[in-house]
């Protein structure tokens, strides 16, 4: 006999792997639509303005945050790599996690099945 | 058999809502999204509203919900907070107060008897303060602002080139942005800017009519065309050059302002309401219905944008799919005040450009006698623990307004204008919306 089917009614929408404050790890996102990006490369980022208590490591990826680099990081999802190819390592652009990387997703996978 | 639930409704830790026809559902301090089937929606506002408890089969998945939940005590945060002065990190040199355009809303009083122009000996100092005050971090951001700050190209050619000189000697990398209304955004001075590296923003105001109408030159005349023209000689100016629109419109068409810019070739595009005070005007708050579908309008097309090229393309959409994607959280509006401040030509600091009054009521400090900390404070204590945001579930999302904003509505940097929290709900739950749809269209593809 067919086991029951259990209808799902409660469907993660945000990334499997979206951050957790996982106490001790807090971080900031100052809202970088207001004039000017504060990375300075004006291409929509996101600034992590303010990072604290056992967060010692900081971010070295020549100043971009590439997943969770506490320490008072810049956090470039959006840059474009037209436009910043010489400013934004490539793990990021291709970082897996980021919204950027699941909307192209989505968009080549559309293509290529032709929807 | 009942099963033991630890799930509780909350509606401090939980938003539930229907937008369009889908049932979502916030985890509002981890920035948590998840849609509700139809049922156990309906279940989940029963459950609120009349204590019925939902069948064992929708309990069950609501307590997977709980157990993924940590939550954050509010007061320890605040102390975190307040506890240690933020590094500062960011500083908006305000170049010049001079200006080839008269906006009707600039922030800059130009009858004002002060100085207009900053002279390189105050620039420098500026500088030196944000070296000293950034402490170990490494990565520094100046960012031209005017008046015109094309007008002063050789300052900011000292100004790098002085920034360069620092960057070996104190282990700092320097970044730079110029914000311009694009009058003097000739392909030789953009070669400039690239060679600088400095990244460029050029603000217009929506559509022909809209800019002409506001951003008049000094003559009086439409300065639209001229602008259009400059860029139009730089090649591929929509991937190098930003935009950033300002929505002066009482009724904003945003998917025609859009697609204005679009269509131009802007490939990064900003878009703000311009800020309030007077001109914010009793009509555009009697439009929210309006906004609201106009807005809708935009994200549908923004939609069809991002699954059929990838990209979404604008920066405050963006910033709340990121947050809503990946679990971000923001405890302030903004970063002025706290690693961001406004050096005016004169050597004064601002929080920021906006909040420039005739009282000087938020003058924060001078390049000589450094800032003020009760000033400071003000900044550093607006945090959403100390304001009405706590109530609200948009908080960790919103982090609580621009304080320009609620200052000028206001009069309170801390209260901010309940028009401005509308709509930026309102743009959360488009953001909530889309990231669903992109699920829901993903997971259609994946089985087709």
């Amino acid at each position: 006999m067919k086991p029951k089917e259990t209808k799902k009614h409660v469907t993660k929408i945000s990334s499997e792997k979206s951050k957790q404050p996982d106490r001790g790890c807090y971080f900031t996102i100052f809202n970088c639509d207001d004039h000017t990006c504060s990375t300075g490369n004006s291409q929509g980022c996101n600034t992590i303005i303010e990072c604290d208590t056992a967060n010692t490591g900081g971010a070295e990826n020549n100043g971009i945050c590439k997943d969770n680099n506490y320490g008072g990081c810049v956090h470039t999802l959006a840059c474009r790599p037209s436009a910043n190819a010489d400013r934004v390592p490539r793990e990021v652009l291709e970082d897996e996690d980021s919204i950027n990387a699941f909307i192209r997703t989505i968009a080549q996978d559309r293509a290529h099945k032709k929807i | 058999m009942k099963l033991d639930n630890p799930f509780k409704p909350d509606l401090n830790r939980f938003h539930v809502f229907n937008f369009q026809n889908k049932y979502l559902m916030l985890d509002i301090g981890n920035t948590c999204l998840y849609e509700l089937s139809e049922e156990a929606y309906v279940a989940y506002n029963l459950w609120v509203e009349k204590d019925i408890l939902p069948s064992d089969e929708i309990l069950e998945q609501l307590n997977v919900l709980f157990l993924s939940t940590v939550v954050e005590d509010d007061k320890i945060m605040a102390e975190k907070l307040e506890r240690d002065l933020p590094k500062q990190r960011l500083l908006w040199l305000g170049v010049t107060h001079n200006c080839n355009l008269r906006c009707s809303y600039c922030f800059v009083d130009l009858e004002q008897n002060v100085k207009q122009n900053m002279d390189f000996a105050t620039a420098q100092k500026g500088i030196d303060k944000l070296i000293v005050d950034s402490g170990d971090q490494r990565e520094l951001s100046i960012i031209f602002f005017g008046g015109e700050p094309l007008m002063r190209m050789n300052l900011l050619s000292e100004v790098v080139a002085y920034c360069h000189t620092k960057e070996s000697q104190c282990n700092k990398i320097f970044r730079f942005n110029v914000t311009t209304n694009g009058m003097l955004l000739t392909p030789e001075v953009f070669q400039k800017l690239e060679e600088l590296h400095i990244d460029v923003m050029v603000s217009l105001d929506g559509d022909q009519e809209a800019h002409d109408r506001l951003r008049k030159t000094k003559t009086g005349n439409p300065s639209w065309n001229h602008i259009i023209k400059n860029l139009e000689r730089i090649p591929n100016f929509g991937k190098k050059i930003a935009v950033r629109i300002t929505i002066t419109s009482e009724s904003p068409d945003y998917l025609k302002i859009y697609k204005t810019v679009e269509q131009l070739g802007f490939e990064t595009i900003f878009m703000t309401e311009v800020c309030p005070g007077p001109q914010r005007s009793e009509r555009l708050r009697e439009n929210i219905d309006i906004l609201k579908e106009n807005y809708l309008k935009l994200m549908e097309y923004l939609f069809e944008k991002a699954i059929t090229q990838g990209n979404v393309a604008l920066s405050k959409l963006q910033r709340f799919l990121d947050a809503l994607y990946e679990g971000h959280k923001t405890y302030y509006g903004c970063a002025t005040g706290l690693n961001g401040y406004y050096l005016a030509p004169d050597g004064t600091y601002f929080p920021c450009n906006r909040m420039i009054t005739s009282d000087m009521r938020f003058k924060i400090g001078d390049i000589n006698l450094g800032f003020d900390p009760s000033i400071q404070k003000l900044f550093i204590k607006n945090h959403i623990f100390n304001r009405s945001c706590k109530e609200c579930w948009a908080r960790y999302l919103c982090g609580g307004q621009c304080y320009a904003d609620s200052f000028w509505f206001t009069n309170d940097i801390a209260d901010p204008d309940p028009f401005a929290c509308e709509m930026i709900r309102f743009k959360i739950m488009c953001a909530a919306f889309f990231l669903s749809r992109l699920r829901e269209c993903k997971e259609s593809i994946s089985s087709a």
